[in-house]
């Protein structure tokens, strides 16, 4: 019965469920390994292998910050 | 009075501060009774976004982040630093997993995730056997946190295994009379250390030349060493074994039981939420730990007895001032005990919910739980000493890739329970043993090699499978494999054959319930004197047929202006 009065129910976060999507781009951002697996350009004397997988974490922040944002009740 | 004697009384007097922080938490938002399991073992699910914040941050960066990554990137460079790709690529996935964990364990009362796998499969035997799993890959993990605190011990010059039978003792009987409110205040004390840690990383490599100088020398360091899998990039046969460390490792993170307390002890779903968007402030944190592992290889920086583990407790010896060094010092050993107790709390909870009420003595009462929770964490405690003992690896980040190789096998009970009750209970289980068995059969065939390719050790020496010409692969990865395939298939032939499935106990909306839902369970009523039961809802054996709904006077209510 309360399955049934839930489907009856509005959804308020089912229309906004394709900003969920944008959780594969901090996802997937520290998994491409041969991408920034190299030494240049380097940011302060930082290879680019550490500053990239630095700035991931600013970037992760940022999008789940959006999405959090985007998709609260 | 010399500098050493100047790093160690700063750092007694710190740790005396924090004990008697620990124990004063007990009084820490003056729970009604600590004796409930609610009460001690996930701190009255009253925490709001703060605390919840310290107390993540202090359980899942923990003494590992500070001393055996940078350890691993002294070692090996580049390949140490998948702390931080695995760190960061767990969060998106936090964010979906950890708001539906918080909600359906809320709307049942779970605290474990064994709780969850079995009330979703309908399985006590899955309940029973994630829990084990969960405890069994625990004490490895409480083990590297133990390894980081022996080696500031020994930076100290305090030798011998006594000094940390005593902090674990003390630990212990902390944990055991605040239970998780111990660790919440610790993490807040821990934390406002940290920064002073980072920030003065930071002065000293600004100090010494900055990073292009460090990454220069760290640079003509490994051009000098034998071994080809080390340097400030990962040869191309590593990048495999990085990127199978990273995946293997992002998924278990959030599988551990201690990362569900914290989780669950949080005020509300939003709470949740803005954690794990928060989070990646942390590997921040982790980044500079592992950078300042090459920043420890570029000045020479040499460890006591071949412990690794004292390169980060070395570093600061060596170039920050005596007072200075015992703050740093202090930090660490407080980033080793909170998840230690955290850790603990959470495999004790597994223990009682998944074991001890359903096996051993159904009707156990809230008290009597919590008297057994406070005793199995001890148990784990002393178990993870053994463990140091038993295994004693080269790096303690492998300790936590060996305990994570087990935990991940609990991935498709637990995580992808949340989202679906596809699977059959039995094919579950067995791909979890299947998976258990490979784990266990694969780690016991690495041989831990010494310098130029000797055998140090037969057994338990690594966690990565070599599949020759330098490719390595991650164990957990491997074993997850072959338990997915036989769950898959499992289930598949079992619905085939009509054998009946466990009866689903949750609801989709159970998933997604927030505090506002008049079915969730809120401790504050425990705390205002409401509950009608004693102990609270939360303590009624939850895997069992649910009710439809509780009748209407039983609803715990919070009322609002």
């Amino acid at each position: 019965m309360i399955a049934h009065c839930y489907q009856a129910m509005p959804q308020p976060d089912q229309r906004r469920r394709p900003l969920y999507w944008l959780l594969v781009v901090p996802t997937v951002a520290p998994l491409v390994v041969p991408l920034y697996n190299r030494l240049d350009p380097q940011l302060l004397g930082v290879p680019f292998f550490y500053w990239y997988q630095l700035a991931c974490a600013a970037l992760a922040t940022v999008v789940i910050s959006i999405v959090y944002l985007g998709t609260r009740r | 009075m010399s500098d050493r004697d100047v790093e160690l009384a700063v750092f007694a007097v710190l740790m005396g501060v924090m004990l008697v922080l620990g124990f004063a938490a007990a009084r820490w938002r003056q729970p009604q009774s600590i004796h409930s399991l609610e009460e001690w073992g996930v701190g009255g699910r009253a925490f709001g976004s703060w605390v919840t914040w310290f107390l993540l941050g202090g359980s899942m960066y923990t003494a590992y982040t500070f001393v055996a990554v940078p350890a691993l990137t002294y070692g090996v460079g580049a390949l140490g630093f998948f702390a931080v790709p695995f760190a960061i690529a767990t969060t998106p996935i936090a964010f979906i997993m950890s708001a539906r964990a918080w909600s359906v364990s809320h709307r049942h009362g779970f605290v474990t995730p064994g709780e969850m796998a079995g009330a979703r499969f309908g399985s006590p035997g899955l309940s029973a056997l994630v829990a084990v799993t969960g405890i069994v890959a625990t004490m490895p993990y409480v083990s590297v946190q133990l390894l980081s605190l022996q080696a500031v011990f020994k930076t100290l010059g305090v030798a011998g295994e006594w000094p940390l039978l005593v902090a674990v003792g003390l630990v212990s009987v902390s944990t055991f009379r605040s239970g998780l409110r111990a660790p919440a205040l610790l993490s807040i004390a821990k934390d406002i250390l940290l920064v002073w840690v980072v920030v003065s990383g930071v002065l000293i490599v600004a100090m010494s030349g900055g990073w292009g100088t460090t990454f220069r020398l760290a640079a003509d360091h490994f051009a000098r060493t034998p071994s080809p899998a080390d340097g400030l990039l990962l040869s191309d046969a590593g990048q495999v074994g990085y990127l199978t460390m990273v995946v293997g490792s992002a998924l278990s993170i959030f599988a551990y039981p201690h990362a569900v307390i914290a989780i669950i002890a949080a005020r509300d779903r939003s709470t949740v939420q803005r954690n794990t968007a928060a989070l990646p402030v942390y590997c921040l944190a982790l980044g500079l730990m592992g950078m300042l592992g090459l920043f420890a290889v570029a000045n020479g920086v040499v460890p006591i007895g071949r412990d690794l583990n004292t390169v980060t407790p070395q570093l600061f010896h060596n170039l920050l001032p005596g007072w200075s060094a015992g703050i740093a010092y202090a930090t660490l050993g407080v980033a080793a005990l909170i998840p230690a107790a955290v850790m603990s709390i959470a495999a004790a909870n597994a223990f009682t919910r998944s074991i001890y009420r359903q096996y051993l003595r159904p009707d156990a009462g809230p008290a009597e739980e919590a008297r057994v929770s406070r005793w199995a964490s001890l148990v784990v405690k002393f178990g993870a000493v053994a463990v140091i003992l038993l295994l004693d690896p080269a790096y303690s980040a492998e300790l936590q890739l060996i305990g994570g190789a087990v935990i991940l096998q609990t991935i498709p009970a637990v995580m992808f329970g949340l989202t679906t009750a596809w699977f059959h209970r039995a094919a579950l289980i067995a791909g979890l043993v299947t998976g258990l068995v490979v784990a266990v059969a694969l780690l016991y065939r690495i041989p831990q090699l010494g310098p130029g390719g000797v055998v140090v050790k037969a057994h338990f020496g690594g966690s990565s499978w070599s599949f020759g010409g330098g490719v390595m692969v991650y164990v957990g990865l491997i074993a997850l494999l072959a338990n997915l395939l036989v769950a898959v298939a499992g289930t598949v032939v079992l619905r085939l054959a009509k054998v009946p499935a466990g009866v689903d106990q949750t609801r989709p909306e159970d998933y997604t319930t927030d505090v506002d839902d008049p079915m969730v369970k809120r401790l504050d009523d425990l705390l205002d004197g409401l509950p009608r039961n004693p102990g609270g809802a939360h303590t009624r054996p939850p895997v069992r047929p649910l009710p439809p709904q509780r009748p209407v006077g039983t609803v715990y209510r919070r009322s609002r202006p």
